[in-house]
């Protein structure tokens, strides 16, 4: 048997196990490939290499993929990362597009994030979309996240909240709190259909900005993602 | 089992009702003489996929302002086939250095256009400094083509 490169010997399995070994076309052709002169095999590599570069990674090998990139796993019944990304992308640009916290004449307005609603029968952190929201926000300078102050009297920054306190108390003066300006809050529902195999499920992120002083919603915001098909796919 | 003339028929009908409703393409109606004034932008396009380019064929870029005082641009994708097609895109935002500002607003987005079908795609600056921008657009999982403004 002629020496082969290990790249080579992996190329002659993949090529003959695409053929039933009992067709004497396969046998004939395993036979050729195996008796040929390690030199000639170099297209044979080179071929084989450029396969796999063009046609993604071996199985069962594990890539960084982007996360914002359209590569990532899509699954019909589940709302995936690149969903909750999505729809943070669009509610950002619809908020800066139209801007409602120049309502505010002290700016950046204050923003607090209240409770995001999953109605949906999957297990998720709603941080995966207002994070993002929160992130956009504050590097286009448009607002200022409250940390100190949060649901049913809970900070979402305990810590914070109390070095404020003490520092106060060692000043001899009260805290300087500003209240915000703006609540966010919002509820992601979902619905499902089927026709034979297919499935088809619909992801619904809605949003509210409600002005505090006026109690009057400032801003309202509702995408759909509707994701179709029979299993999952890698990329979209 | 005997395959009549019927039968024939029958399948013939079903593989052309198949393949019209594969083809179906979009028309639309807009006003002769439209009131809006477009600022068209002069872009600068890398192809590097004429596929890409037929099914997402960019027939042009809109800038303007946002209420809210931000840069914002719409991207106009017709696609140029008989079939539906599935095309992803990204838009990425440069300060006055070309630096690119990173956003959560960078996300890729997916949209699918009907045969024949215009699609305007819009972005909103994601902050005061951001000067130009950058549509990347991608068919699938396939190759890349970039519109830039000149």
């Amino acid at each position: 048997m002629p020496q082969l490169s290990s790249l080579s010997e992996d190329f002659c399995i993949t090529i003959t196990d695409r053929f039933k070994p009992n067709q004497t076309r396969s046998s004939h052709f395993k036979l050729n490939v195996l008796l040929m002169k390690p030199s000639s095999l170099i297209p044979f590599a080179l071929t084989a290499m450029l396969m796999l570069a063009g046609c993604g990674n071996p199985p069962g090998s594990s890539v960084y993929v982007d996360p914002n990139g359209p590569r990532t796993i899509a699954n019909v019944g589940k709302i995936n990362i690149q969903d909750f990304n999505n729809a943070a992308s669009d509610a950002v640009q619809d908020m800066l597009s139209k801007n409602p916290f120049a309502q505010i004449p002290q700016q950046p307005a204050v923003l607090s994030v209240s409770r995001i609603t999953n109605d949906t029968d999957q297990q998720f952190d709603t941080d995966l979309l207002t994070k993002n929201i929160r992130i956009a926000l504050i590097n286009g300078g448009k607002v200022a996240v409250l940390t100190t102050n949060g649901l049913n009297g809970n900070a979402e920054d305990t810590m914070a909240r109390d070095a404020g306190n003490q520092q106060a108390f060692m000043g001899g003066q009260p805290a300087p709190v500003r209240l915000p300006d703006f609540v966010l809050t919002g509820k992601i529902l979902m619905d499902k259909s089927a026709a034979g195999n297919t499935k088809q499920n619909s992801y619904v992120f809605q949003l509210t900005l409600t002005n505090v002083k006026t109690g009057l919603s400032s801003w309202e915001y509702q995408k759909t993602i509707t994701k179709q098909g029979q299993s999952s796919s890698i990329g979209w | 089992m005997k395959i009549t003339h019927l039968h024939l028929r029958a399948l013939l009908g079903t593989a052309l009702m198949l393949v019209a409703a594969g083809c179906a393409t979009v028309n639309s109606v807009e006003p002769a003489n439209p009131e809006s004034k477009p600022k068209m932008v002069n872009d600068k396009r890398i192809i590097t996929d004429s596929t890409l380019n037929r099914i997402a064929y960019v027939e042009g870029v809109v800038e303007g302002t946002s209420p809210g005082g931000l840069k914002r641009v719409q991207v106009t994708l017709r696609n140029m086939t008989s079939n539906v097609a599935s095309v992803s895109y990204q838009f990425n935002w440069v300060d006055d250095q070309g630096i690119v500002i990173s956003s959560p607003t960078q996300q890729w987005q997916a949209v699918a256009i009907e045969g024949g079908q215009s699609v305007p795609i819009v972005s909103v600056a994601p902050t005061t400094t951001a000067k130009d921008f950058k549509l990347n657009l991608l068919e699938s999982v396939g190759r890349a083509s970039t519109v830039l403004p000149q």
